[in-house]
Formats: C-alpha cells, sequence, structure tokens
C-alpha cells in the first residue's frame, strides 16, 4: 500500500501539475517586458522590434510610466525598460546613453534574460560603429545649415559608402568565414523541443517521491523496536551495523523500482532520450539512499513514533516547497532560490535536471555527490551511535 | 560457560548492577531470581552484549563479550522477556532469518527449523504468518529463535511472563532438553516455585546485588527450618517487639501498623501461644498466613519483603 502511495501521490500531482500547465506541449516561461518609449525614433523602435523577436523568450509592451512602474510592482511582467529621449540620437553619435531596467524581484532567471539581451544589443551598436561609424556620423551630423535634407551627392556618397562596406565585408559574411557547427557524441538528437515547465516539474516529482519513500521506510525502525526485533538482531553476530547495511540494500530497491516507473512514465510522456535513464536511475537511488539516512537520524532521535511522525513531516514538506519539487526553481523568486542552495534535495534535484536535459558537468556532479555522501555517512554513524546505545534497548 | 566477574550498570546516579559475580557452567541450569526491578534483565542485557557495563567483565565461553563481540556471540542464544518475531512471517521464515543471522545456511538450517518446530510443537503451523499465533504460540516460537542456532550458551529472560500453566510447562521443559543436551543455559525469573523446579544453581538478586548463592539445597538451609508467618489486623509494633521477644523460636521479620511477619520454628505448635500473646499486647487479627521454609522466605529473611512485592 506504500509503495503505490509512493508513487500516485506523486504521479497525481505531476499529472495535474501537467494539464494545469498545458500538458507536455505547455507554455515555455516567457519574460514580458513592458517598454516605456520616450524617444520614439527608429533605434528605440529597433531595440524594442528586437525583444519581441527573442525566439519566443521574450516579449514587448509598449506602455506608459507610471503604468508600466504599477505593472511591475504587481509582479505582472519581468521587466520595465524605460528608453529615455535622446537615445536614438545617442545611438548614432556613439555617446553614452542611460536605459532603465527595472525588473521583477520575484523573478531571476527571465529579469537576467532581459538583461543578457540588452548587452548584446550594446554590443551590437558597438560594432556597428566599427564598421559603419564615419557613415552614422554623417547622419548624425545632419544636412547642411539652411537646408532639411541632404544633398544629392551627400546621399550618393553614404549609398556608395555603405555599399563598399558591404563588399568588404562580403568576403567575411557570404560564406561566413566562421562556421560553426555542433554535433552530439552518441545518438542522433532529434530536434530538440523547447523546454517546458511540465518538463521542469519532472524531477521535482521524483524528488518528491523519493523524500516520501525516505520518510516512509525510516519509520520502520519503530516497528523492529515494537516487535523486539532489533534487540534480538542487536545480540545477534552481525550487530546493528549489518541489518542496517541489509536494509539499504533492500531500500535501494524499492527506491530503483518506484523512480524507474515515475521517470521512465516522465520521460517517455515528455519524449526525452531514454538513453539518459540509467543515470537518472543511478542518481535518483543514490539520492534517496542519502535522504532515507537523513530521516532515518530524526526518527531514532524523537522520544515516540507519534512525535516521529509530527517532526519529519514538518520537516519534509518545507523541504518539497523549496526544493523544487512544488514548483521549479527556475520560477522561484530570489529569496528561495537564496535558501535552497543549502537544502540537499535541492542539490539532488538540479543535478538529476542536469542529467535528464543533457547538460550535466562533471564538477557540479562531483559536488552535489561529496555533498550528499557527506551528510549520508554521518547521518549513518551517529544513526548507529543511537541505536546502539539507546534506542535497541528502550522499551518500544 | 559464563563468567561474570564485578559486573556493575549505572544509569546516571541510579545503580541498576551492582557487582554482580557468578559462573554458569555448561549441562546446568543457573538461575538468577528475584523481584520486578531487581537488575535480573539488565545483567541479561550486559551479558548478551546489548549494554555495555560500568565495570567489570562477563565472558562467555572464554570470550570477552565487549572486546571479542562477535566470537561471544556466535554461541549466544538470547531469550528475551519480550517477543522479537516478524509478525508478518511465517513460523519458519522467522527461524530461517535468525538462523541466517548465525551463519546457518542450506540444508543444516532446513534440519534444525524442522527439529525446533517439532520440539516447541509448532511444526503443523509452521507456514502460518506469526500474527495469527496465539500468546503461547508465540512465546514457544521466541523460545526456538533463541535456539535454532544451537547455541551453547542459553540466555533466558523471563520466558514464561504471562503466559498459560501448559505453555509454561512445555517451555520449561525445552529448558530442561536444552541444559541435558550440554548447553549452559542462564534463566532469569520471579517466580520462585519455576526457579525451585527448574535450577540447579541460584543466585538471588535484589536492587542490583546478589544476596545469596548456591545450589537449592545450600540455600534453603541459609532459610533456615522456620516457617513464615503472617499477620493482618491491627498492631502496635512497639508492643508487639517487645510480646515476640518474648517468645522463644520467635523472630519478628517485619512489623507495621496492619500487618506482621514472623520466622518461628515449629509454628504450627505454637499459634495458640502467639495469638494470646498478641492479644495481650492489644492486637487485633483478621487474617494468618503460615509458609514453610522455602526460597521466598529466605528472600523475606534476607530483604524483609516478598519476592512478589
Amino acid at each position: 500500500m506504500a509503495l503505490l502511495l509512493w508513487l500516485l501521490i506523486p504521479l497525481g500531482v505531476g499529472a495535474g501539475i501537467s494539464l494545469a500547465f498545458g500538458g507536455r506541449d505547455g507554455p515555455q516561461p516567457v519574460a514580458q517586458v513592458f517598454i516605456v518609449d520616450e524617444d520614439r525614433t527608429f533605434f528605440s523602435r529597433l531595440l524594442a522590434g528586437a525583444i519581441n523577436q527573442a525566439s519566443g523568450i521574450m516579449r514587448a509592451e509598449e506602455v506608459e510610466l507610471a503604468a508600466g512602474r504599477a505593472r511591475i510592482e504587481k509582479g505582472e511582467g519581468s521587466a520595465l525598460l524605460i528608453i529615455p529621449k535622446g537615445f536614438g540620437e545617442a545611438v548614432l553619435r556613439e555617446t553614452p546613453a542611460r536605459l532603465t531596467l527595472i525588473t521583477n524581484p520575484e523573478q531571476t532567471i527571465l529579469p537576467g534574460i532581459v538583461e543578457e539581451s540588452l548587452e548584446v544589443f550594446a554590443d551590437g551598436v558597438f560594432y556597428i560603429h566599427r564598421v559603419f561609424g564615419d557613415e552614422l556620423r554623417m547622419l548624425a551630423a545632419g544636412p547642411p545649415a539652411g537646408s532639411s535634407t541632404f544633398p544629392d551627392v551627400d546621399v550618393a556618397r553614404l549609398s556608395v559608402s555603405f555599399n563598399q562596406a558591404v563588399q568588404r565585408l562580403q568576403t567575411y559574411l557570404f560564406p561566413p568565414a566562421i562556421d560553426l557547427q555542433t554535433t552530439s557524441a552518441g545518438d542522433a538528437q532529434p530536434q530538440q523541443r523547447p523546454m517546458t515547465l511540465t518538463m521542469l516539474f519532472l524531477p521535482g516529482i521524483v524528488m518528491m517521491s523519493l523524500l516520501f519513500m525516505a520518510q516512509g521506510l525510516s519509520a520502520d525502525v519503530w516497528q523492529e523496536r515494537a516487535q523486539g526485533t532489533l534487540r534480538r538482531a542487536a545480540c545477534a553476530p552481525p550487530g546493528l551495523v549489518t541489518m542496517l547495511l541489509g536494509k539499504m540494500l533492500a531500500w535501494s530497491a524499492l527506491i530503483l523500482l518506484v523512480a524507474m516507473v515515475i521517470l521512465a512514465l516522465g520521460m517517455f510522456y515528455l519524449a526525452l532520450p531514454l538513453s539518459r535513464l540509467p543515470a537518472a536511475l543511478a542518481w535518483s537511488v543514490f539520492s534517496g539512499l542519502a535522504f532515507l539516512l537523513l530521516m532515518l537520524l530524526i526518527q531514532l532521535h524523537a522520544t515516540s513514533q507519534r512525535a516521529a511522525s509530527i517532526l519529519t513531516n514538518s520537516i519534509v514538506f518545507p523541504l518539497l516547497m523549496l526544493g523544487g519539487s512544488m514548483f521549479p526553481t527556475e520560477v522561484m523568486p530570489r529569496w528561495m532560490n537564496s535558501v535552497n542552495r543549502f537544502i540537499p534535495n535541492a542539490w539532488a534535484l538540479e543535478r538529476l535536471k542536469d542529467i535528464l536535459f543533457d547538460r550535466a558537468d562533471a564538477a557540479s556532479l562531483l559536488a552535489a555527490f561529496s555533498g550528499l555522501s557527506a551528510l549520508g555517512l554521518v547521518a549513518f554513524l551517529l544513526s548507529m551511535r543511537r541505536l546502539r546505545r539507546a534506542f535497541a534497548w528502550s522499551q518500544a | 560457560m559464563i563468567e561474570v566477574e564485578g559486573l556493575r550498570k549505572n544509569y546516571g546516579d541510579l545503580i541498576a548492577v551492582h557487582d554482580v559475580s557468578f559462573t554458569a557452567q555448561p549441562a546446568m541450569i543457573f538461575g538468577l531470581l528475584g523481584p520486578n526491578g531487581a537488575g535480573k534483565s539488565t545483567a541479561i542485557g550486559c551479558i548478551s552484549g546489548l549494554l555495555q557495563p560500568t565495570a567489570g567483565r562477563v565472558r562467555v565461553l572464554g570470550h570477552d563479550v565487549q572486546l571479542e563481540r562477535r566470537a561471544a556471540r556466535e554461541h549466544l542464544g538470547v531469550v528475551p522477556q519480550e517477543l522479537a518475531l516478524y509478525e508478518d512471517l511465517s513460523a519458519t521464515e522467522n527461524l530461517a532469518f535468525w538462523g541466517a543471522a548465525y551463519a546457518m545456511r542450506g540444508d543444516r538450517l532446513n534440519q534444525r527449523i524442522h527439529e525446533v518446530l517439532s520440539v516447541t510443537g509448532l511444526l503443523d503451523r509452521a507456514r502460518e504468518p506469526v500474527k495469527r499465533f496465539s500468546g503461547g504460540m508465540k512465546r514457544r516460537l521466541n523460545m526456538a529463535c533463541g535456539m535454532v542456532h544451537q547455541p551453547k550458551v542459553l540466555l533466558l529472560d523471563e520466558p514464561t511472563v504471562g503466559v498459560d500453566p501448559q505453555t509454561r510447562v512445555r517451555l520449561l521443559e525445552l529448558v530442561r532438553q536444552e541444559a541435558a543436551q550440554g548447553t549452559c543455559v542462564l534463566y532469569t525469573t520471579h517466580y520462585m516455585e519455576e526457579a525451585e523446579s527448574l535450577c540447579d544453581r541460584l543466585a538471588i538478586i535484589d536492587h542490583g546485588k546478589i544476596i545469596a548463592g548456591g545450589s537449592l539445597a545450600e540455600l534453603r538451609a541459609m532459610a533456615g527450618e522456620s516457617d513464615v508467618l503472617r499477620l493482618s489486623g491491627r498492631f502496635d509494633p512497639d508492643k508487639v517487639g517487645d510480646t515476640i521477644k518474648a517468645l522463644p523460636g520467635a523472630e519478628l521479620v517485619q512489623a507495621g501498623a496492619d500487618s506482621l511477619r514472623l520466622a518461628i520454628r515449629g509454628a504450627q505448635h505454637k499459634l495458640p501461644e502467639l495469638f494470646s500473646a498478641l492479644a495481650d499486647a492489644g492486637s487485633e487479627i483478621r487474617e494468618t498466613t503460615l509458609t514453610q521454609p522455602s526460597l521466598e522466605s529466605l528472600f523475606i529473611k534476607l530483604t524483609g519483603k516478598e519476592l512478589r512485592e
């Protein structure tokens, strides 16, 4: 019965979330950018257009200043960009201009994307000046005094100058002198679907199941004590260490079974390559064991089984919330992200994400592995101490 | 054999076991008799290696139970006071599990399981889950799990608590059979009758100390030839004390406002004289119990209270 609950609760939560967020092909996270264009020139409109064109990651909406400030404060968008009067002139003349970007403090990833995009735009302006600087300065200087338009000779000179610049660049651009090709080692990858919220939830569902299992399986020690079998095992030649190691082996098998069902179903539903399943399973089993040992330590230090249940429940649910199982870290407010770096299930979840979405690197895996191993080992040693000294002997 | 030297176990300020020493030989049943809370279970815990003694040494078959844990435990069987069984498993599965914990395997284990189920009368229920067993059956299986690996030393901590008389007889017979096969048996109990009928040698323990030890005959001799007379009613302890001192062959063991306990040699002949003297001292007697010399009388003589208090 417990096994069914460990499977069905997370899968049920996952199914609900998936339906709520549009199923398998649900929406990607999009940065909503409010733009206050006080300049209203070609270049300010070019900037707004560039934001809208950004591969579906950003969406621009022109607003008035007061309305934009109000909406950002309500948390309706990711950022408010204020383009000051004189921006276009500054771009032409390559003089400093200040863009004001007000970000939503409850988001971290999406405002960061907007900020980086603006930096790319600024870099783009710099390099355009390197190539077309003279021409742009000529345009910036404006028509001669006493005339509202450029004389034909100046227009012709600009045209020839642009044409010559393009011809100079032609040798580098058509075809490109640097051709970037990306290949993946191993299986040929199907065309990658963009990351959806449902995909981001899958690792969280796995961690949810592992934490519930850790809570449930670790409580087994109370039953062993009540049955008296813990005391008999303590008197047997193998002792309590061997008993606990044997239990860990059995626990690993259960974790493997549950993780396999959830991961296989999730990866099939989300069309993720099943070649990543073994690594994901191995990581899940390792993480699950670490959580189990931590929960066991908590159980052994409770004064009764009831107290242990209350204590573990009061720990598990905050861990789920802060660790990214209830909602992904990508959409968490900054304060939650700064807290979850200290939470073991968040470490495990992020690395599982890396494995599933093929972005794992050895350094971060090793760091998380070391952290969880150290916690697990300390929990094991302290649990053994507690078992030997008091728990096995005490009356149930 | 079991050798206990100067065993001591403290829990903070409480001394649960205080300098206990004794030796139990093979093919013998050594009893540890004492009331609840005397320290019997704590002593068993130290001997089995479950508890770390505060001081002293325990050796099982020459192996120190703390320093040579594995070697000592290999030949040690423990039958705890509380049941220690996996209720969801069958009797066979429980025995297989605990036999395997003592490195028994294959045919040897299967044969031994069959033997043990047979002597405990559980063969016909061997495949049923233990949760369906009666209390008596669970007690028998509990003992079987402690014996399945044919230990050379067997520790039994009050194994007959709460069992029906029929099961008790069966369990005591099993213990005798084990001893007859050469096993060194250490048996703790607070039932005097069990100790008297079962044990070859005994130690009486109270408040963590051994207050008397020896064979049954030696202990009975210590108890003396006095009968124990218990009286309940209304008494004046001071006047009663003076009255009893005047009676030859009578000793006042314990006096209270509503009860008296006396040790009297040949009490059945002295009762009329005694009652008359007590009546002169202003006593009112409502109930009288006369017990002949026994371990209980020895316990009362040594501690001033009954074994079952």
